[in-house]
């Protein structure tokens, strides 16, 4: 069995607010759109706003995205991949 | 309605609460109307729709139990331009900050530093509208609608029972509609503690219901706000701001009719009826939301954020200072307090947040 392993792209958005958050993330996504789908990247977004956790995470659900979330210290991180590829580095 | 001397309590328990509630769903009164142009997210109006026709119910049953004070609330006003004016201004300015004037006040008690420049901001526009307000006042005052009734029901000479029910109706049966086939949630995870959308909703309704019937009117904050402007400029420039006509202004004066006390107030920096519901509200969010924030172990200030964010929330919270005086409320009072009796004036202002929300997010697109 061949393990692929997967790069992990940060996006740090703790501090900032709705919708800057989600359109953010979303400019990311689009821009890492090739690497995200072919399993290669996966995009980890750190954000302490609750209301973008619903909906940054719902965005990319919509995308076709798996989306797995954390707490992590006082704030959410969104690990943003596609569904069962590789292990996360 | 309590004796004045005892409105402070129910008015800061009543803004915790709501704090607390809306640090737990998120819950927005500007996504609305933003993420309906910028990303055709649909979910927010729903919940909205629900607080304002819950709101409805509950201040017609109110009423009807006789535990109003005064119906129509004070302050309704007559419907002028200027309402639709100040809601499309207000509009601009609540996307630009990323929240409206209680969405900073709950962001800010969590440490958001976004919403604390809007707060600065919220301040410097309550204190440019000073500088305008002779015009205004003109301007508004030719701009009044001599229709000869403030609210809806007023209009057509009916109960407002009857009108009441003939929007209830067709919007619970939308409401069921919404349940059966799922549209009262979205897809995506939940962060810790979180209280859907449509829950704050009825909450907030129940809340805004308490602060009528205990303080005598809906929730509002932003004359408070003036207030806070007005005792700043008072000490930084004393001789401006004793020439300033809007600082003497009364825009509450009446005698309540259970106490039989006179009941006056207005954007003056002194402590008056005004003061002794606004400012313990203003109080009650923003420990409510800290409160919130400490128990899940949320609080935290984070200072990393990009110069032009904090920029967009300063002119936001300027527009909707100004804006809240020209349209005679801010978004919550308007919402949640007037469109609720139909009350003409709230009808133009959120009518006005339409095209506002709309040319703001345009500009938001360019900044972020």
């Amino acid at each position: 069995m061949i393990t692929m392993w997967k790069r992990t792209v940060e996006l740090d958005l703790r501090g900032q607010v709705c919708p800057a958050s989600l359109l953010l993330s979303l400019k990311k996504m689009n821009s890492l759109r090739e690497d995200l789908s072919s399993g290669t990247v996966a995009l980890r977004v750190l954000t302490e706003n609750r209301e973008s956790v619903p909906t940054i995470s719902a965005a990319a659900a919509s995308m076709g995205y798996a989306v797995t979330v954390a707490r992590e210290d006082a704030h959410y991180a969104l690990l943003v991949e596609t569904a069962g590829a590789g292990k996360v580095r | 309605m309590v004796p004045l001397g005892d409105i402070h309590i129910p008015a800061f328990a009543v803004g915790a609460a709501a704090g607390f509630l809306m640090h737990r769903s998120g819950f927005c009164l500007v996504s609305p109307f933003r993420d309906y142009f910028l990303l055709d997210d649909r979910l927010p109006a729903r919940n909205l729709l629900l607080a304002v026709v819950a709101s409805m119910a509950l201040f017609e049953g109110a009423r009807r139990l006789g535990l109003l004070a005064f119906y129509p609330f004070p302050m309704v006003g007559s419907p002028s331009v200027s309402h639709l004016v100040g809601g499309g201004i207000f509009g601009v300015g609540m996307v630009l900050a990323g929240g409206c004037v209680v969405g900073v006040l709950y962001r800010m008690g969590a440490g958001n530093l976004v919403a604390a420049t809007a707060f600065l901001g919220l301040l410097a526009g309550s204190a440019a509208y000073a500088e305008i307000h002779p015009a205004w006042t003109a301007v508004r005052m030719a701009g009044i609608l001599s229709w000869g009734w403030s609210t809806i029901p007023q209009g057509l000479g009916i109960d407002p029972g009857i009108a009441v029910l003939a929007v209830a109706v067709p919007s619970v049966a939308l409401f069921l509609r919404w349940k059966k086939t799922g549209m009262w949630s979205r897809r995506g995870s939940s962060p810790r503690g979180y209280i859907p959308g449509w829950a704050a909703a009825a909450g907030l309704s129940i809340l805004g219901v308490a602060n009528y019937v205990l303080c005598g009117m809906p929730i509002g904050i932003t004359t408070s706000y003036a207030k806070m402007a007005g005792w700043i400029e008072s000490v930084l420039a004393p001789g401006h701001f004793a020439s300033l006509a809007f600082f003497r202004s009364v825009s509450l004066d009446v005698v309540s009719p259970a106490t039989g006390e006179l009941l006056r107030g207005g954007p003056a920096p002194v402590f008056d009826v005004v003061a002794a519901i606004q400012l313990p509200l203003i109080a009650g969010v923003l420990l409510g939301s800290a409160l919130s924030a400490v128990l899940l172990k949320e609080f935290r200030v984070h200072r990393k954020v990009p110069p032009l964010q904090l920029l967009a929330g300063f002119a936001g919270g300027v527009l909707m200072g100004l804006s809240s005086r020209m349209g005679s409320g801010c978004n919550v009072w308007h919402l949640l307090g007037g469109v609720p009796i139909m009350a003409a004036p709230s009808l133009l202002f959120a009518a006005g947040l339409f095209p506002g929300a709309w040319a703001g997010t345009l500009l938001l697109r360019k900044i972020v």
